[in-house]
């Protein structure tokens, strides 16, 4: 018999107990991989998005939430660009919207000689020809969900949008939005002037320091802007960063929650047996081996839970992706370092919660515990 | 009260240092501070390389206290106990003890529920005996000695009274122990069960050796042992050579 084998027989012996209880910790775990993993994936996408476009910085409005709120003066493009370092600037407006077949799209506009309309990579039809006229282009994936094609309009807030062209892009977000030409967007959101952001190209993107200089320029003559590099935007942004603390303390209410529940299930199942271990304690089990097997109780469980909730987390997010509102928009990233730190999380619920019950199995007398039949 | 020694008891530890004994209780109390209870009073006691003993009393004179005491499974309130003259001061000390040298069998056998005989004799080998086959074939080997070779692998719930508590007294020499302490070995057994495992711990002594301490209300077997050790209210009243001594 191998030492496993004691708080294998002791889980098994309390099945409906020990199964609820990995299953609070499989939960939690999966909420987490599920959660951390969408916020990451967003951040990804919007990295992926902007690297697309050729971006190097990006300036948006200082204390709001960016990139949805549209706030800036489209005409500081003129004002940025002369900026030394500064190659080109191109003015973003960006929105989310909810359509009537029930998907959720991400709205773009561009003026109509942006760069951006280069760098589409159109698969049918053509990019917008005049800033005026109702013309859009449409992400493949958004194309595929609305099955919408080329010459087919689109209703966007009580207006109909033509599809003039279809595009494949590198970041899932490009991939599920409506493009369109920066006057029709202000004129559909009733923000005529106005820009959510900047995006800034450098004349040496590729020096460090020089990038540095040029931002450090840039935050100089536009107090009223925060400008990030293209790298650190997905992590820097306050969506993002509201999505991760978001994330992170659900997470860790969920995990606070597994945690009580191991704990109170290893307390219950250390009060059930001092007899037991008064017995081990009897026959010359050392106090450290006691502990030990209290504290594996607790593993076994969240090894068990781990295992369960990486499995329950991974489907959690197929089930988000396969779902009208979110497939497509948000690309998940869950990585075998985040399936490795979720792991190591349960563990330590296992090894934490396992702590004081395996103390309170070693402070008594044997004699004390014997007595207790 | 001064106990009566009856016959000379030959050879006896020194009493101040407790050399030449296995086991040495020296003026030893145990007074539980809940109701004042006085379990034991003053007793001075020893056990030595190879003796048989049997420790007899009514009901709560505090012969399963001085066991306890014994084998470091309670500490005295007063007094020393001592094991080869060394003088256990900490529970690991004794911890240490209990798993090589001292081997203990209760009159509820509290064998694990759940596991095999096997599996309730290998237990005790944990940290001992690090190799698995190893405990397997020694727990395989003290089961065939207490004649429990066919239930091996039977669970503890499948087992008779009497069955239990030969797998208890395996497990108490799975690592072939000084000294058995048993306490009341026999209390949950019919007469034909009890003399089974008599003969058995007798048969484990006559032939390894082992010094047996036996706790025990029942004169039969106190008859049987080599001294005989009374208690009356936590005293030992006598301590003198038992029936097979004679």
């Amino acid at each position: 018999m191998k030492f496993i084998a004691m708080p294998a027989r002791n889980l098994r012996s309390h099945r409906v107990r020990s199964v609820l209880t990995s299953l609070g910790i499989a939960i939690a775990l999966a909420g987490m991989l599920a959660l951390v993993g969408l916020s990451r994936g967003l951040e990804r996408s919007w990295v992926t998005s902007l690297e697309g476009k050729g971006t190097h910085i990006v300036a948006l409005q200082k204390g709001s939430i960016e990139l949805l709120t549209a706030t800036l003066d489209e005409r500081l493009a003129v004002r940025i660009r002369q900026v030394p370092g500064v190659a080109a600037v191109m003015a973003g407006l960006g929105d989310l919207v909810g359509l009537e077949s029930g998907e959720m799209a991400y709205l773009e506009g561009w003026p109509i000689d942006s760069d951006f309309w280069t760098t589409l990579k159109v698969r049918e039809g053509r990019t917008p020809n005049l800033a005026s006229q109702q013309e859009v282009v449409l992400g493949e994936t958004l194309a595929r969900l609305t099955g919408k094609r080329v010459g087919d309009f689109i209703h966007l807030s009580g207006s109909d949008y033509r599809v003039v062209g279809i595009s494949k892009q590198a970041s899932v977000l490009d991939d599920r939005s409506v493009m369109m030409p920066m006057p029709v967007m202000q004129q559909l959101l009733g923000l005529e002037g106005k820009v959510s952001g900047f995006h800034i190209r450098l004349r040496h993107p590729e020096a460090a320091d020089e990038v540095a200089r040029v931002k450090a320029r840039l935050a100089a003559a536009f107090p009223e802007l925060v400008f990030y590099e293209t790298g650190e935007f997905g992590k820097n942004t306050e969506v993002t960063q509201m999505l991760r603390a978001i994330a992170w303390a659900s997470s860790t209410i969920a995990l606070g929650m597994a945690f009580v529940a191991v704990l109170n299930t290893l307390l219950m199942s250390v009060m059930e047996r001092t007899r037991e271990i008064g017995l081990l304690c009897a026959i010359g089990w050392h106090p450290s081996r006691v502990m030990a097997m209290v504290i594996l109780d607790g593993l076994v469980l969240s090894a068990v839970g781990a295992a369960v909730g990486t499995v329950l987390g991974l489907l959690c997010l197929r089930g988000i992706m396969a779902h009208p509102t979110f497939g497509g928009l948000l690309q998940p990233e869950v990585t075998p370092r985040l399936l490795a730190e979720g792991a190591a999380m349960a563990l330590s619920l296992g090894l934490l919660g396992g702590l004081y019950p395996a103390w309170r199995a070693t402070r008594l007398s044997p004699m004390a515990l014997l007595r207790s039949e | 009260m001064t106990p009566d020694t009856g016959a000379a008891i030959h050879n006896p530890p020194d009493p101040e240092t407790g050399a030449g004994s296995l086991i040495h209780l020296d003026a030893v109390w145990r007074v539980y501070p809940r109701g004042h209870v006085t379990a034991v009073r003053e007793a001075t006691f020893f056990v030595r390389h190879g003796d048989y003993i049997a420790i007899t009393g009514p009901s709560g004179s505090g012969k399963s206290t001085l066991l306890h005491l014994a084998g470091g499974l309670d500490r005295p309130t007063r007094g020393r106990v001592l094991f080869e003259g060394r003088e256990m001061q900490t529970p690991l000390q004794w911890t240490r003890l209990r798993a090589r040298r001292i081997g203990f069998v209760f009159q509820a056998f509290h064998l694990i529920a759940g596991f095999t005989a096997a599996e309730n004799v290998e237990v005790a080998m944990f940290g001992v005996e690090r190799r698995e086959r190893e405990r397997k074939r020694r727990a395989a080997e003290l089961l065939d000695r207490t004649g429990l070779s066919h239930r091996r692998c039977h669970h503890v719930s499948e087992l008779s009274g009497g069955e239990c508590q030969r797998v208890a007294i395996a497990r108490a020499l799975a690592n072939s122990p000084d000294v058995i302490l048993a306490d009341e070995p026999t209390g949950n057994l019919d007469s034909q069960n009890a003399e089974g495992v008599l003969g058995l711990l007798e048969d484990l002594h006559a032939a390894d050796g082992i010094s047996l301490v036996v706790v025990t209300h029942d004169p039969r077997v106190s008859e049987r042992a080599g001294r005989m050790v009374q208690l009356l209210d936590g005293q030992i009243v006598s301590d003198r050579p038992g029936g097979r001594a004679a």
